[in-house]
């Protein structure tokens, strides 16, 4: 689908589409929903912000501005929303808080290759004890495999602090995992 | 030493467990449950024609009210010659008596 349409698509929305509004949930869900899935580790968080996010767009159709690309516009209110939630969810009471960590460090993603599965938990575990914006830029290269200009659209910020942000994300990631090291693995 | 380069080729390896990874999908009855939440009637926030006009002549007479002033105020900073003269001659001689 061209730009042209996309952006058409948009326009019909704002004036109460519902049509266009569920071409548009088809062509967008799955991003949104991996995004989501990256930041939280959790399927039924990750559903709950893909209905957020569709609801936003809803509602909001008639501030987006046409000289941006709508995915930057949608990736944009996917990843505020997901650190959000993780705020939110930082401020619940701790008994809660423990119950979402003991599944953080269980998540199985469904789109990991089975052999990868283990590896993957290790990697999802560290990938939440990186800073918001290492995580997102982190997220959307590797997680949602976006090329590095895009990730600089939807952060806002220049190609260059987007590589500087992944090298640092990668060490910081490198220094966790060897923390998790198994002990007594050759 | 041969510990930490293992360590370190095996942090690598979880790294990169992250290659071929497919999108996963939502449920598929997440958009039924959205559409029930969705409002009845959307209210398209939009300012009347009518409104737009008043705001345009407005801006309008603003701006005629603007040059009239910046035209006037041009013509006062400007000496007229003969002004001009008489007030450099006051100026230049101080001769009162002559």
């Amino acid at each position: 689908m061209t730009t042209i349409n996309i952006h058409k698509i948009v326009g019909q929305i704002a004036l109460g589409d519902q049509k266009a509004f569920h071409d548009l949930y088809l062509l967008y869900k799955d991003k949104v929903y991996n995004t989501a899935l990256g930041y939280l580790q959790n399927v039924e968080d990750a559903e709950e912000i893909l209905q957020d996010v569709f609801l936003t767009i809803y509602e909001k159709a008639h501030t987006f501005k046409g000289d941006a690309k709508v995915s930057t516009w949608i990736y944009r209110i996917t990843v505020n929303k997901s650190l959000n939630q993780i705020d939110k969810r930082q401020r619940r009471p701790t008994a809660n808080n423990e119950v979402q960590e003991y599944h953080k460090i269980n998540f199985e993603h469904p789109g990991i290759l089975l052999e990868n599965q283990e590896n993957a938990k290790l990697l999802f575990s560290a990938i939440d004890t990186l800073i918001e914006n290492q995580k997102t830029a982190f997220i959307l290269s590797y997680v949602e495999g976006l090329p590095q200009q895009e990730v600089s659209d939807i952060m806002e910020t220049s190609l260059k602090s987007v590589e500087s942000l992944l090298q640092r994300a990668k060490t910081n990631l490198k220094k966790k995992l060897i923390s998790y090291y198994p002990e007594g693995k050759v | 030493m041969k510990e930490m380069k293992n360590k370190e080729q095996w942090a690598n390896e979880v790294l990169q467990s992250l290659e071929g990874i497919q999108r996963a999908e939502p449920s598929a009855d997440l958009f039924a449950k959205i559409s029930q939440k969705l409002p009845k009637e959307k209210v398209i926030k939009m300012i009347p024609l009518k409104h737009l006009k008043w705001v345009a002549a407005a801006a309008c007479v603003l701006i005629v009210i603007n040059i009239f002033v910046f035209k006037s105020s041009i013509q006062t900073e400007q000496p007229n010659d003969y002004n001009y003269k008489v007030e450099n001659n006051l100026l230049t001689n101080y001769s009162i008596y002559d």
